[in-house]
Formats: structure tokens, C-alpha cells, sequence
């Protein structure tokens, strides 16, 4: 899926607002209240979603973001993969309806 | 304390015309029926099982009975009836027995949403308990059934109750249901267990049921801690395998099986969160009874 050009900002969903979240070895179990969905997130998304929930929902671009993973980031990877991952895991949270980029949000 | 096959058959006959008032894991269940020849296999099914103390709360009054009528005759019906209502369409007079199992099972998961539901099996050692959810087909109740004549403690082959406070998980010890193949599977696996008669042509195709064993019975009101997450799937020649499952992979089966997850919000959520964080999990394949409760024992002698 075509994410858009660099400088586009991304932001979670009001329905990632009202989240409840429970963290396992593979990844975060997130569950919906109001419509009782419930889905497995890989660890990069709920992270994402945590960066946007501590910045106050300030849509954030693709590179703010890759920026923030590589700074938490102790493993060292390479940024080529960080930035696969990232864009994996914005893809991830699109389609799951938790995050919209600007244009389309 | 009285059990049902105090009673003796007469008795238990008469009770059943009446309804006969047992106890089953947490719930005190009243059984009536009008429909004589399945007297003797329910009173054996359920032989084991105490009577309700007089004057104690029923929570599910459920009835098999003949449809009225000239249907009597032509070609004999039977009816669920939960506290005077009908949830189903009647069912031949033959499939009286497996309807009143159905059913029962029907009002647990209908109105127990004090309790997460899971559609599983499970069995205990040591009041450690293994959580067998799994589609029909995939050979649940038929592991099950080994597993508890061999010395497994049966819960329940089909629901499985967990509470929101301690997460503990209780049982029905109630009848197993047998479906197809697995019906002659278990007679050779035990031959000393009691199976009804098959009942042919029912929705799920021949199915038999068979009476839980007495120690689990008599355990009937006792939790178990959940240990161990068990997705089993019977495939002929397989050699039995246990693959460790990831939580959150786990957390998914757990929830799809919860039957009233939706029900439920952020309680069952919580619940099958707690759930999944206490139990090791793990996928099942076998296709070998012997084989299979050697996997099942080691897992016991595992320090969960």
C-alpha cells in the first residue's frame, strides 16, 4: 500500500484514543470498548501509538516518527529497516483504522 | 448427601416426571421429561451427581418433552423447554436425550455472563487445569474423553467456566459428547466407561454420550487453577506434537472461543487478558490416543 510522500503526517484515530491495551512477548492485544474488536498489534504499532498519545495527538510525519523508533531503538538496525518497519507498521494501524494520515484523515 | 443413583431407578423415574433437582459444578440444574425410554441412560449419566439441596435456588429449570398433538403418533417429536420457553425446533423423539444436553449447555452459555465462557474442554490434575478450545472436528472431545479415564479430573468437555475474581476455572462434570468415529474410538480406548446408545441422524451426525467419571463428579465443586492453553487437532498418522503458542496468538483463540466476549466488554477482555498471562499455550497435533496422554502427563509433571 502507498503510504504517501515523506512529508505527510500521520496521526491516530479518535478509536485509538479508547483503546485498552494488554502488552505479550508478541505483540500488544488491543481491545475496543465500543465495538468490541480486538486485535493483535505488533510492538512498533502500539509504540506509535504511545508517541502520539505523549505528543497530544500531533500528527507527526513518517521521518518524525522513524526518528523517535531509531532513538528508543537499542539494537541497533540499520535505518533502511527501522523505516520498513515503520511504514509496515503504519500500514498496520491504517488498515486496522487506528491511524490516518493527513491527506486522507 | 443424596446422589442420583440413591434414588434407584424407579425413583429416578419418578423425579425425572417431576424434575429431578442435581447439582452441577456451580449451578443447581432441575431435568424433567415425559419421555420414559431415556430414564435409565440419564439416570446412569448422571448416577454420580448429588441432589440439589431442598428448598436451594434452581438456576436452570430445562425440560425434554413430547410435542402434543397427532404428531404423537405419526412421527413422535420432542421439545426443549427452558423455564417454559422453547429456543429450539422440536427434534425427533430419538435425539430426546442429546437436546436436553444441548440445551442445557445452551442456558449456561445463555445466562451465566456472571462467569467468562469459553467453548473448550478441560480436564485437571492436581487441580491444575488444561483448556482445550477447539472447533468441532478438531478432536476435543475425544481427547478429552481419554484424558479423564486416565486418570484426568473432567470439568467439562464443552464449556469451560472461568470467575472475574480469583480466574479460577469451574466445572460441570457433566456427560461427554461423542460424535462419529470417536464414539467407537472410545469404547475400545475405555471399554469400562458407559456410553449411551448411539443416537443416529442428529445434526452433528451419530452422536453418544458418555457418563463422567464418579471421582470427577464428586470434585464437581472444586476450581481448578488454569496452567496450560492446549489448541488440539486430530490428524490420522500425526505424531503427537506440542508447539508453544505466543500469548497474544493465544489471547486471540481464547477471546474467538469466549462466547460471551461481546457480551461482556471490558470485563471479558480483562478476564481473557488475566487469563492468557497466567497459562502457558501451546498448538496440539496427534493422531494417536496412547501417544497423546504421554504428551498430556508430561505436561502435568511440568512446573506451570
Amino acid at each position: 500500500m502507498l503510504l504517501g510522500g515523506l512529508a505527510q503526517s500521520w496521526l491516530a484515530t479518535p478509536s485509538a484514543g479508547r483503546l485498552l491495551l494488554r502488552e505479550f512477548e508478541d505483540g500488544s492485544v488491543c481491545f475496543d470498548p465500543e465495538t468490541g474488536e480486538t486485535l493483535l498489534l505488533s510492538h512498533l504499532s502500539s509504540f506509535l501509538l504511545d508517541l502520539w498519545k505523549q505528543n497530544a495527538a500531533v500528527p507527526l510525519t513518517r521521518d518524525q516518527l522513524l526518528a523517535e523508533v531509531l532513538a528508543a531503538d537499542d539494537s541497533a538496525t540499520d535505518t533502511v529497516t527501522a523505516a520498513e518497519l515503520v511504514d509496515q507498521s503504519l500500514n498496520e494501524l491504517q488498515r486496522a483504522g487506528l491511524a490516518a494520515s493527513s491527506a486522507s484523515a | 448427601m443424596t446422589r442420583v443413583k440413591d434414588l434407584g431407578a424407579a425413583g429416578c423415574s419418578d423425579a425425572l416426571r417431576r424434575g429431578l433437582a442435581i447439582v452441577t459444578g456451580p449451578f443447581n440444574c432441575s431435568l424433567r421429561t415425559d419421555v420414559g425410554s431415556i430414564a435409565a441412560e440419564l439416570a446412569t449419566l448422571y448416577a454420580e451427581h448429588e441432589l440439589a439441596p431442598e428448598g436451594d435456588m434452581i438456576d436452570f429449570h430445562v425440560e425434554v418433552a413430547s410435542t402434543p398433538g397427532l404428531r404423537r403418533w405419526l412421527r413422535p417429536q420432542v421439545q426443549f423447554l427452558a423455564d417454559g420457553v422453547t429456543p429450539f425446533t422440536p427434534l425427533p423423539r430419538a435425539q430426546a436425550l442429546p437436546m436436553l444436553e444441548w440445551g442445557l449447555n445452551w442456558c449456561v452459555t445463555a445466562y451465566s455472563h456472571h462467569l467468562l465462557v469459553l467453548h473448550a474442554a478441560c480436564v485437571a490434575r492436581d487441580d491444575r487445569a488444561v483448556i482445550l478450545p477447539a472447533p468441532p472436528g478438531s478432536g476435543k472431545s475425544t481427547l478429552c474423553a481419554a484424558l479423564v479415564n486416565r486418570g484426568w479430573r473432567l470439568l467439562s468437555d464443552e464449556l469451560t467456566l472461568v470467575d472475574f475474581d480469583a480466574g479460577q476455572v469451574w466445572g460441570l462434570a457433566r456427560p461427554v459428547n461423542l460424535k462419529n468415529a470417536s464414539i467407537d474410538v472410545i469404547r475400545r480406548f475405555a471399554p469400562e466407561a458407559f456410553l449411551t446408545r448411539p443416537v443416529h441422524d442428529t445434526s452433528k451426525g451419530t452422536v453418544a454420550l458418555m457418563a463422567p467419571p464418579a471421582a470427577s463428579v464428586q470434585a464437581g465443586s472444586r476450581p481448578a487453577r488454569p496452567c496450560w492453553m492446549v489448541l488440539p487437532k486430530y490428524e490420522a498418522g500425526a505424531a503427537a506434537t506440542l508447539q508453544p503458542m505466543p500469548r497474544g496468538q493465544a489471547f486471540l483463540q481464547i477471546a474467538d472461543n469466549a462466547m460471551n466476549y461481546p457480551v461482556l466488554g471490558r470485563q471479558g477482555f480483562e478476564t481473557v487478558g488475566e487469563l492468557t498471562a497466567r497459562c502457558e499455550h501451546f498448538s496440539f497435533r496427534y493422531g494417536n490416543l496412547d501417544e497423546a496422554m504421554q504428551v498430556f502427563d508430561d505436561l502435568a509433571r511440568s512446573h506451570a
